[in-house]
């Protein structure tokens, strides 16, 4: 690990019930990812979540309807707690304007269909300072490879 | 790189109580809430995280507008803080209040315990000053002092009727208060049913106020028994008792075994069928005092007034409700009368 710090570990808040089609994408995402993950029944467990995990690398995933509850606090509780929220536009029922509204304005992002989370969790990682386990390994793999070439250089320098 | 700013703790403060949802709904005192160390979060959510984040003795959760996500969020706040959570219950909250702290069976202990409301601050900001909550299921180094017991003690008969066990007169009043909010806020409904006992004076003249006695006892039974548990049944005066029937949406899904009526069925449809069961029940009482002369002569008439229709407020169902129960006496006794237009119509009730 980069900085072994588990503080910078990411991970995703999976919002929602097992037979909801992105649950089981966005698991897969973080299996791939490696990314710890933290199931969620409702919004309410989700922002107990963030906040425990306060200045973590978080990003919560759900349907809009549920994220949005309450006014829509979550969007704003997880900006402050530098978490990012990714928000699926349910296929079957037209989003409540009000909803759309409070996600965008709270920086979550929106996403229309299942499919395009991997783009979104792609970007969060981009942008945000944590890595990835996978990324963290291939980085020490770098590290241990230069390590391995300046020990070799040093060592032939020695012989030298 | 993430703009995540640092955070900084909430301030620890031993004793410090959190306060979620509308307090001015369950403290008569509300005001004076900023006197004690207490931090009030009207939005649920944003209460979940200041306790996830802060150091909270004692929880206080506002049960009123909570319905059906109140577990959700009581499972998130015992997810995120180990505080002591205490329901400030409605009275007609109570019954759930009990359920969700007893933990019983299969269910889980969402709260440690509950205050019925309206009450003041201390009794949630200041446990130490007040007497505590009402904790199901307390340990021995728990129990209530002498003081506490002598209070709730005192509680108990301002809120119940001496004779047979019903809650009285004031009770009723102030609960059919707070249901009839509950019921504008969520457009619900209300019925109040005023009845009493047909020729009670004379089965006190002839028979002796034991007899009497006997009799209101009985009434209080059958009909503690003919209504649903949250329904309120009390003694109002006399052989004067009012029922408050009411709709709670919660329990819609709930599966009570000794639910007797649909709860799907519309007022005052409901309240006219429980009234007209206790009055066979009633009918067919025994009552050994009133010797073999007894069985099958007592009757009752009543008054029936529901909210939105009949009125606002309690004291105009109860005036509505007290018209018609005037109106059965009236007509013959032995019946119970709607609140009508031009005229009262009758209950279905066979003779």
């Amino acid at each position: 690990m980069v900085a072994g710090d588990s503080q910078l570990q990411p991970g995703v808040v999976v919002v929602g019930g097992k037979r909801a089609r992105f649950v089981a994408e966005a698991l897969e995402l973080a299996e791939e990812y490696e990314l710890d993950v933290i199931r969620c029944a409702d919004v309410y467990a989700a922002v107990a979540e963030v906040a425990m995990g306060a200045g973590r690398c978080l990003m919560v995933i759900g349907a809009l309807g549920e994220l949005a509850r309450e006014q829509g606090r979550l969007f704003a509780l997880a900006e402050t707690g530098g978490a990012r929220c990714c928000c699926l536009l349910d296929e079957t029922e037209s989003a409540e304007r009000q909803q759309v509204l409070l996600a965008v304005r709270g920086g979550a992002c929106l996403v229309g269909q299942v499919e395009e989370l991997r783009n979104a969790v792609d970007t969060w990682l981009a942008a945000s300072r944590c890595r990835a386990k996978r990324d963290d390994d291939f980085l020490n793999e770098d590290c241990r490879a230069t390590e391995a070439e300046i020990s070799a250089l040093l060592g032939q320098e020695k012989d030298e | 790189m993430s703009n995540a700013p640092d955070l900084p703790p909430l301030q620890e403060t031993p004793g410090k109580v959190l306060l979620i949802g509308d307090i001015r709904k369950v403290f008569l005192d509300a005001d004076a809430v900023g006197r004690y160390a207490c931090e009030v979060r009207e939005n649920v959510l944003d209460a979940i995280d200041a306790a996830a984040r802060g150091a909270f003795e004692t929880i206080g959760v506002v049960m009123n507008g909570a319905s059906g996500r109140l577990p959700a969020i009581l499972r998130a706040l015992r997810k995120g803080t180990n505080a002591r959570i205490i329901l400030l219950a409605q009275m007609y909250d109570e019954p759930i209040a009990r359920r969700l702290t007893a933990g019983e069976a299969s269910e889980e202990r969402l709260a440690d315990a509950y205050v019925v409301c309206p009450t003041e601050v201390t009794r949630v900001c200041a446990p130490n000053r007040a007497p505590d909550a009402q904790t199901p299921g307390r340990d021995a180094a728990a129990a209530p002092t002498q003081l506490e017991k002598t209070i709730r003690h005192l509680e108990r008969l301002a809120t119940t009727d001496d004779l047979t066990g019903l809650r009285n007169r004031r009770y009723v009043l102030e609960f059919a208060r707070q249901v009839l909010d509950y019921a504008r806020r969520d457009d619900g409904r209300v019925t109040l049913l005023v009845f009493d006992i047909d020729n009670f004076k004379h089965y006190n003249d002839t028979y002796g106020h034991l007899t009497g006695d006997e009799i209101l006892k009985q009434a209080a039974l059958l009909m503690r028994r003919c209504c649903r548990p949250h329904d309120v049944v009390a003694r109002i005066g006399g052989d004067e008792f009012a029922v408050v029937f009411w709709e709670d949406p919660r329990r819609r899904n709930d599966d009570f075994e000794d639910d007797r009526r649909s709860p799907d069925a519309e007022h005052p449809v409901e309240a006219i069928e429980v009234a007209t069961r206790f009055q066979q029940v009633f009918g067919h009482a025994e009552l050994h005092l009133l010797g073999p002369a007894g069985e099958g002569v007592l009757t009752i008439s009543g008054g029936l007034a529901s909210f939105p229709r009949d009125g606002e407020t309690v004291e105009e169902l109860l005036g509505r409700a007290d018209e018609a129960l005037l109106d059965a006496k009236r007509s013959g006794k032995n019946r119970i009368y709607l609140v009508g237009e031009a005229q009262n119509h009758r209950a279905d009730v066979p003779q």
